[in-house]
């Protein structure tokens, strides 16, 4: 039997409840509850912000129709900001961003992921990775960016640089820490099968890992864009940052808004589709898919 | 003969003694070719030495003071008014960062569990905050230097939002994931839902809370960082990027040197605090 | 007054795979003071049964009375025992086995005599200060057996308590409940699904199979029940007779012919 411990009233008595029913109709459902969740969410957070912004002046905090009109007026090609030497629009932007950050991200993520996986279980490369990971784990990598910023410019090269090496850190550290954590009985079963290491590896080591490696991943990425725009604030000619910059020196609120919140978008986006692949990639999972 | 399946690594700490070396050995001699090719070798990698001599030069970052003349006022370069310089940027810095923790605490820990007291608003509430949480909040920096000006009270302002929206997820979350069983037990045993939260609840989300907090505090890092290499007059981020402008790597090493102590200090002291408060943790 | 009243009692479940009767109008009488062991096999319904008569599920018909009043939600007068490890991990010992007292507003110091009292009756008084994380797992359902008797319910429902634990510190454990059933007087309500641990404690035996009551058998054994009984030739007949009721006299597996 299938059931699942829901609660009602106020934080209070625990009720046992059937899980929601089955069908395509009640996933259709659940869906459409879910959509609808989400929409009035969003639309509490517009309402919050349009009754904030009748207190303020439109330079402190523009209404959200005038973010739109930010937003439609320099989508594609921005022309007050151009006059700052600015090329394209938001979007070409928002695009420049997302690609650093994304190619930044997979590119140091997948180097940790292999680094992390490894120094669980081979010692030389533990040894070898602890002292970054320990150094790295806490203290932030923009300390970095000035010396970057030094030997190698302000520019794309420099982001890219702060970007990976703060998602190979994250993804090494957790890979590492869901590998050490898995029990050895899994291991322990399939060597008494006649599995040797390499195939250990990749039938139990990586799978039951990729739970932790989804999240670490969607934390990496969720402060990544952020790191990234931090990049171009020190000094970029395109990005996000820089519009930000050219924005405010322009006292144009509304299209510093407009853009982040054009980035933000991306960003759920991405964050969602890590969900559904870890949906996908772990129906055997029984928490953390939720 | 020895057999057996290899199946875990171990920590062994005279590695990191080791990179230490390693690294500082691999620094003089890089610096030292450097040092043999480039016209200004202190704006690539200085040497050691000339780096533990920059510790004067700090004095430019002295605003004057306990009897030490600000070097711009007629002031000499003195190491002690260059570990002065240090001191203080780093406590206006730590100070920044302190206080925009304790705003984020408050908001996110406080307001996730006045929110989280009711479980069809507590659910509600993940939507948008997932929402806010998106979005690139380091770059709302200039926002925030626009409303509030390029001040310590910005910058606190900036670490409370970024860092409390995380901690107010992370306490939604935590208030979540209690397992059912505890406040099933508190039930039966006759405690009122008040008494739940506060017998039930509030310790229970502590280590799961813990993870989010440390999330938040190296996030508060950067932030403090940002805020003052973007805007603000004083503090460490400022007097690197005043060392930067003029490619002084000695100095630029010096002040990373105690941010990074700085950082890796709150961090220690927090684990500290965290391992204290849930010490019945398995 | 009989402590529970069960009549018509039906709950039905929405699955993935449709609806599902867990309890398909059951009937049950529980006088006072019986030690009333429910005992089916895996989804029999016993455990919806018990978190029916905790007041932690809503029936989808049928009514339940306790003591005369009908249960419409968890009170303190009906203590659970659970099947999970459900002492509080941030409570030192001594703070979970008061924790009902707290919960009706019982001073402190009055408190701690009772729980002192409990500690004892578990052999638990040396571990008042410690965390239950430095407690075995048998040491803990001792910490959920003082907690449920120091709250004083007079009904206790207990869900497949020692399930987890090994023979011997089960059997301590039977002693334990039994020497503190006698000794308080209390109604007990016992779910399981080892047919030894019915007949070691239960003055009755419910059997239930998909979700109906379908044998009701009275157990005459003296006690104290030692391990002679699994020699007494009425004691295996019962036994024998129960094993049948949960589906083990008609089975044996057979390999297709290779």
């Amino acid at each position: 039997m299938n059931v699942s411990v829901t609660q009602h009233r106020l934080t209070g008595v625990a009720a046992i409840r059937p899980k929601p029913a089955g069908g395509r109709l009640a996933t259709v459902r659940r869906l459409a509850i879910a959509i609808a969740v989400r929409a009035a969410g969003f639309a509490l957070l517009v309402a919050i912000w349009a009754a904030a912004s009748t207190q303020f002046l439109a330079v402190q905090l523009p209404r959200p129709e005038l973010v739109l009109q930010a937003l439609s007026d320099n989508l594609i090609t921005a022309p007050s900001l151009s006059l700052q030497g600015l090329q394209g629009g938001y979007l070409s932007n928002v695009g420049y961003t997302v690609a650093n950050t994304l190619v930044a991200g997979l590119v140091g993520g997948s180097v940790g992921f292999f680094v992390g996986a490894a120094s669980a279980r081979v010692q030389v490369v533990r040894n070898a990775s602890s002292p970054v990971l320990l150094l790295f784990g806490t203290v932030p990598d923009l300390v970095l960016a000035p010396f970057l910023l030094i030997w190698i410019g302000p520019g794309r090269a420099a982001q890219f640089v702060i970007v990976a090496f703060f998602c190979f850190v994250i993804l090494a550290i957790s890979t590492q820490n869901a590998a050490l954590r898995l029990p050895t009985r899994y291991e322990e079963s399939a060597a008494t099968l006649g599995a040797g290491p390499a195939h250990r590896f990749r039938t139990i080591v990586l799978p039951a890992t990729i739970p932790a490696i989804i999240g670490a991943a969607r934390i990496a990425l969720g402060t990544a864009w952020g790191l990234q725009c931090a990049g171009e604030l020190l000094g970029s000619e395109r990005g996000v940052g820089r519009v930000v910059v050219l924005s405010q020196q322009l006292s144009f609120t509304a299209g510093t808004i407009a853009v982040i919140l054009l980035l933000g978008a991306v960003a759920v986006a991405v964050d969602t589709a890590l969900v559904l692949a870890l949906r996908t990639l772990c129906r055997w999972s029984a928490g953390e898919g939720a | 003969m020895t057999f057996g399946t290899h199946l875990r690594t171990r920590h062994e700490a005279r590695w990191l003694m080791l990179a230490g070396v390693g690294l500082i050995a691999t620094w003089e001699v890089a610096a030292l070719l450097i040092a043999g090719q480039a016209v200004r070798p202190n704006s690539i990698l200085p040497s050691i030495p000339h780096t533990l001599g920059a510790f004067s030069e700090l004095s430019d970052y002295w605003p004057g003071g306990l009897g030490i003349k600000a070097t711009q006022d007629g002031g000499r370069q003195t190491v002690v008014a260059g570990i002065l310089a240090l001191g203080y940027g780093a406590l206006i810095t730590g100070m920044r960062l302190v206080l925009g923790m304790a705003l984020a605490t408050a908001l996110g820990v406080g307001g996730g569990l006045l929110i989280g007291y009711v479980p069809a608003i507590r659910r509600f509430a993940f939507s948008p905050l997932n929402l806010l949480g998106a979005l690139p909040l380091i770059a709302t920096l200039p926002l925030f230097a626009f409303w509030f000006g390029a001040t310590t009270q910005g910058a606190v302002l900036f670490i409370g939002f970024g860092a409390g929206i995380t901690l107010l997820r992370a306490t939604l979350n935590a208030v979540e994931n209690i397992p059912r069983r505890y406040i099933n037990n508190a039930r039966v045993l006759g405690a009122s839902s008040w008494m739940v939260y506060r017998t039930i609840i509030v310790p229970g989300i502590l280590p799961e809370l813990r993870g989010g907090m440390a999330i938040a505090l190296t996030f508060s890092w950067s932030m403090a960082l940002a805020a003052e290499l973007i805007g603000i007059q004083d503090g460490l981020g400022r007097m690197m990027l005043l060392a930067l402008r003029f490619s002084e790597v000695d100095r630029m090493i010096l002040i990373g040197a105690v941010f990074v102590a700085l950082a890796a200090t709150t961090v220690l002291v927090f684990d500290r605090l965290a391992d204290r408060a849930i010490k019945w943790e398995e | 007054m009989s402590a529970v009243n069960v009549t018509g009692l039906t709950v039905r479940f929405t699955t993935e795979t449709g609806v599902t009767t867990a309890l398909d109008h059951v009937e049950l009488d529980i006088p006072s003071r019986e030690f009333v062991v429910l005992i089916g096999p895996s989804g029999c319904g016993k455990s919806t049964l018990l978190n029916a008569l905790a007041g932690l599920l809503s029936p989808t018909e049928g009514t339940i009375t306790s003591a005369g009043e009908p249960v419409d939600g968890p009170d303190p007068r009906r203590g659970v025992v659970f099947q999970q490890d459900t002492t509080f991990p941030w409570m030192r010992v001594a703070d979970n086995v008061g924790y009902g007292l707290r919960a009706r507003g019982v001073p402190a110091a009055e408190r701690n005599v009772v729980v002192e009292e409990y500690l004892e009756a578990v052999g638990l008084s040396d571990q008042r200060h410690a965390w239950p994380k430095e407690l075995s797992g048998g040491m803990r359902k001792r910490v959920a057996i003082a907690t449920a008797f120091a709250a004083d319910p007079t009904l206790l429902l207990m869900d497949e308590p020692f399930g987890s634990l090994d023979f011997v510190t089960r059997t301590r454990l039977h002693d334990l409940l039994l020497a503190l059933w006698q000794r308080t007087g209390k109604t007990i309500v016992f779910v399981t699904h080892d047919v030894d641990e019915a007949l070691a404690l239960a003055d009755r035996i419910v059997v239930l199979s998909q979700g109906a009551v379908v044998d009701d058998i009275d157990v005459p054994f003296a006690r104290p029940r030692t391990d002679e009984l699994r020699r007494d030739s009425a004691a295996i007949d019962l036994r024998r007779h129960l094993l049948d009721r949960l589906g083990l006299a008609d089975q044996r597996t057979d390999l297709p012919a290779a």
